[in-house]
């Protein structure tokens, strides 16, 4: 049997250390009346080769687009993860590791969270960060849970085009805490609607507004600062919830205001995944580090004038807590985390802004090609946008064809965006990265005209 | 001094080359005026290879199942097979992008709805979600979804209950969905019995009950004998049953949590089921539920559909609780892990986790207290009460073992037994290394009586009492460059 190492003698032996006889007497202390009356219903194990040829052919009903033609994002960006990064986080002393309780013999894993939550703070602009959430839409429902629990209000501004998925977190997780979520609409050339939000603030129940930067649709709010402003006059928490490879080219959202950060890390090094593991970065003011829910590693003095690292403010947390702790979480993305260390290490200073400029690039110079389409228009082209926007089709019933047609030529078309936004019915959205260049971008502009003409 | 990567930087010793970079100006031209970023983020600059050597260096100061035995009680420290991290990271399915229409991921729809219907098998369940990230996420989700039942019902039950022996993350779970937490006292065998039971229930009303959490068998490894009794009960007075399946790896193929009761059970796949636990996480944590709770799971779900397999939204489902499909590459480790055993392989590893934990129990019994002694599951939990009177408590054995090359069981834990030291061995250990934990362990509470002192003295421990008193009151918990 794999991965017993036990032999037959051995458990014998074993047993009569016990006064038992046969194996399965060790479970008779399991009433009869609830014991599973014969064997469950599964296959057969196979042996490692057969195992790897089964997997195989379960995986090759999946279409794999080359990185380059993947111009889908929606939260999930297809960046390069340089080779390194999958080495180092294939270490098996750290990967076959537990959550580091015993600081002595796990001071490469705390060091690790320790430089992670210092990337995360550079890259939010805030002072402490915690070890991980599981992703970017539970961060914000964490994000928002923080915010109820410090201004004690019942109120939680959210925008209009704020990713769908994080949205509905939010909801879900609020079944259990009651809290008030309120949309603020937008108007037809995207701009946040100030009357509705002023008229929020204006109750004075406001616990925190929600942005995200940039949206889900791509562009950057019209005059972030006087939103923020505009929240915090009225004593409410700006959460403000980012794309890390924006601060590449914006200022931090600490320097912008913001109070509580979360992000989404996939796009540090993490591959696409269908979906997960991903990462969610929570980060907040000093002020807030009480409040702050999942693990937080301190740096501290040891024995023999010694430094290390340990698990710290663990009074907040649950195997402490119990039912009065700041949150449940245990198990976090630690392994994630330390991808996305390694992999901001490994792009440094110079990458980081380097990709971020290519992004933005590659996608202004995608947006100015496909304006002069025919049969298309950008959404909102009065917005300033990073590296994804939204596209429109004149007619509508155009954007199923023409995406069956793209995928046919191996690319993979972004998010149609009817179902969450009905005011964009024929919409999609298009996200770029590093990897394209304008060859490639061209030759999706020609695909996508004779898709459309077709 | 620790020395971070941060402080490895050397300005101009690390470019990374972009493709086609060539002719961009530094600042963006995109970005409105008033947010736009002046200077590139001050991020460390280190050599490819002064990188690899960071972390190659923080790696070897770490301890992981793959470095020695890791009894850690509660946490299924097993061995983690290195073709789940083969087969996981094959770009097939590693490269596949969540918002791909689903026609062209099919394989992965596929090993999620078997891997669904494997679990709903082995827990006796009739659906499964697989979206929770962690142990603790499945319970969230489960609160959430007994909450939403009630409604639907219009019932308050504002009372969730949990035994004094469960897992921290029961009752803060509990609270999160709104549940107000009473706490249940362990009979003199350390089990839930279904007359303290009634008594609790009785005393909040038993219109007011909304279940009970536990764990089975129990977080002392013993299998509670009134099981049938309690789910029994509660369903008669309307409440539900939540069964916590951190430790499920005892039970694999011989009970299932269904036939005892239960309403709805999550998974620890990174326990049970293999995947590793990556040093605290991803993990994942799959919920079952029995038929009156389908229609609250959380979407999408996966089904079969014509010609192959589709996602679908349950009529009342409580909604979404995570990004997509859950921790999709822990899925599929999982799926491997249960293909590489099969049927028979999972029994075997019931067998041998339980084997594993009595022998040691066993052996152990006459040098330490172990309070509620009797026949374990596939842990059990000892007392450092004896050794303490001679000044030597639980930390300090833990710490010993360190020193030792093991990795040490979970202490004070559960808390209702003092100076707990709480050990799961797993099926993946031989009977040599349990030997030389015991005898370890033996050798220890001799050392104790002789010089309670000298044994305390950890010379293999390069580091060693991190002040941890010093971490909380004055937090540092981040480099930051001087200026940035």
């Amino acid at each position: 049997m794999p991965y017993i190492p036990n032999t037959d003698a051995d458990r014998s032996e074993m047993l009569k250390l016990l006064g038992l006889k046969r194996i399965d007497d060790i479970f008779d202390v399991i009433p009869g009346h609830v014991r599973l009356d014969g064997d469950l219903k599964l296959p057969e194990g196979l042996p490692e080769s057969e195992l790897i040829e089964y997997f195989d052919f379960l995986g090759a009903a999946n279409q794999i687009f080359p990185a380059h033609r993947i111009l889908a994002g929606g939260g999930v960006y297809a960046h390069f993860i340089p080779p390194v990064v999958k080495e180092l986080v294939h270490r098996s002393e750290m990967y076959s590791s537990y959550t580091p309780y015993q600081p002595e013999v796990s001071q490469g894993m705390l060091q690790a969270i320790f430089e992670y939550q210092s990337f995360v703070c550079m890259l939010t602009g805030m002072e402490a960060s915690n070890a991980s959430s599981y992703d970017g839409g539970t961060a914000l429902m964490d994000a928002v849970l923080m915010a109820g629990n410090i201004t004690s209000k019942p109120r939680i501004l959210l925008p209009r085009f704020l990713n769908p998925q994080y949205r509905e977190i939010v909801e879900t997780s609020n079944l259990g805490m009651q809290l008030k979520l309120e949309t603020i609409p937008a108007d037809s050339n995207g701009i946040l609607d100030s009357v509705a939000l002023d008229g929020e603030l204006a109750s004075g129940e406001v616990a925190a507004l929600v942005l995200q930067v940039p949206n889900y649709l791509g562009f950057y709010e019209d005059g972030i600062c006087e939103l923020v402003d505009m929240a915090h006059k009225a004593e409410a928490l700006v959460i403000m919830a980012v794309y890390p490879f924006v601060v590449g080219v914006m200022r931090t959202p600490g320097e912008l205001g913001a109070d509580i950060v979360v992000a989404e890390g996939q796009p540090l090094g993490l591959p696409s995944a269908y979906g997960g593991p991903h990462l969610g970065c929570l980060a907040t003011k000093m002020e807030h580090i009480r409040q702050l829910p999942g693990r937080i590693v301190g740096r501290t003095g040891a024995a023999f004038d010694r430094e290390g690292f340990v698990m710290t403010l663990q009074a907040r947390e649950q195997h402490i807590r119990r039912e009065r702790a700041s949150s449940n979480i245990c198990t976090n993305q630690a392994l994630a985390a330390l991808q996305a260390t390694v992999y901001l290490s490994i792009v440094g200073k110079d990458g980081f802004h380097k990709i971020a400029r290519k992004c933005e690039e590659n996608a202004h110079y995608a947006a100015k090609q496909l304006e002069a389409v025919e049969g298309l228009h950008l959404a909102y082209p009065e917005r300033a946008f990073f590296n994804e926007f939204a596209v429109v089709f004149d007619d509508p019933e155009k954007l199923n064809p023409v995406r069956r047609m793209l995928l046919a030529r191996d690319w993979l078309p972004g998010v149609p965006l009817e179902e969450s936004f009905p005011e964009l019915a024929g919409g999609m959205l298009l996200a770029f990265t590093e990897l394209q260049n304008r060859d490639t971008i061209d030759e999706f502009v020609g695909d996508l005209k004779e898709a459309l003409n077709g | 001094m620790a020395r971070l990567i941060f402080d490895k930087s050397r300005p101009g010793s690390r470019r990374y080359d972009v493709a086609d970079f060539t002719g961009l100006e530094p600042e963006s031209p995109f970005v409105p005026d008033d947010i736009r970023r002046a200077e590139p983020l001050p991020l460390p600059e280190v050599a490819e290879v002064d990188v690899v050597r960071h972390y190659v260096k923080l790696s070897q100061e770490n301890f992981g199942v793959d470095v020695g035995f890791y009894p850690l009680g509660s946490c299924t420290m097993k061995y983690n097979p290195k073709a789940n991290e083969e087969i996981a990271s094959l770009p097939a399915w590693a490269q596949l992008h969540p918002e791909q229409p689903v026609e062209t991921a099919q394989g992965a729809l596929a090993l999620m709805h078997e891997l669904q219907e494997s679990l709903a098998e082995i827990s006796g369940m009739h659906a499964v979600s697989l979206q929770p990230a962690a142990g603790a996420h499945g319970e969230l989700t489960g609160m959430l979804m007994f909450r939403a039942c009630f409604n639907d019902a219009g019932e308050e039950r504002k009372v969730m209950i949990v035994p004094d022996s469960s897992h921290g993350t029961n009752p803060a779970s509990a609270a999160i969905a709104g549940f107000k937490v009473a706490h249940l006292k362990s009979d003199e065998r350390g089990m839930v019995s279904a007359k303290a039971l009634k008594a609790l229930c009785e005393k909040h009303g038993e219109e007011n009950i909304g279940g009970i959490m536990m764990t089975n068998p129990n977080t002392l490894g013993v299998f509670e004998q009134e099981v049938k009794e309690v789910a029994e009960y509660l369903h008669e007075i309307g409440a539900l049953l939540y069964y916590d399946g951190a430790n499920l790896n005892a039970s694999l193929g011989y009970v299932r949590p269904g036939d005892m009761g239960f309403d709805l059970v999550h998974f620890n796949l990174h326990k049970t089921f293999s995947t590793p636990h990556g040093g605290g996480g991803p993990g994942s944590g799959p919920v079952g539920v029995r038929e009156k709770l389908m229609p609250y799971l959380p979407h999408p779900l996966v089904t079969r559909a014509e010609g192959g397999f589709a996602f679908y939204r349950p009529e009342k489902s409580i909604g979404r609780m995570k990004l997509y499909f859950g921790n999709f590459l822990v899925l599929v480790k999982a799926m491997v892990y249960l293909r590489a055993l099969g049927v028979e392989g999972l029994k075997r590893v019931a067998e041998n986790a339980v084997l594993n934990a009595n022998y040691i129990q066993e052996r152990l019994k006459d040098a330490y207290d172990i309070p509620f002694y009797q026949r374990c599951m596939h842990e059990f939990v000892l007392s450092a009460t004896r050794q303490k009177k001679l000044g030597v408590r639980a930390l300090d054995i833990a710490k010993k073992l360190l020193n030792d090359g093991f990795h040490a069981p979970t202490i004070y834990f559960p808390l209702i037994v003092s100076e707990a030291m709480m050990i799961e061995p797993t099926e993946t250990e031989s009977r040599q290394t349990l030997d030389a934990f015991c005898d370890a362990m033996l050798r220890y509470a001799r050392e104790i009586e002789e010089d309670a002192e000298k044994f305390k003295e950890l010379p293999n421990l390069r580091i060693q009492h991190l002040d941890e008193v010093a971490a909380a009151r004055n937090p540092v918990v981040r480099w930051a460059p001087e200026k940035l």
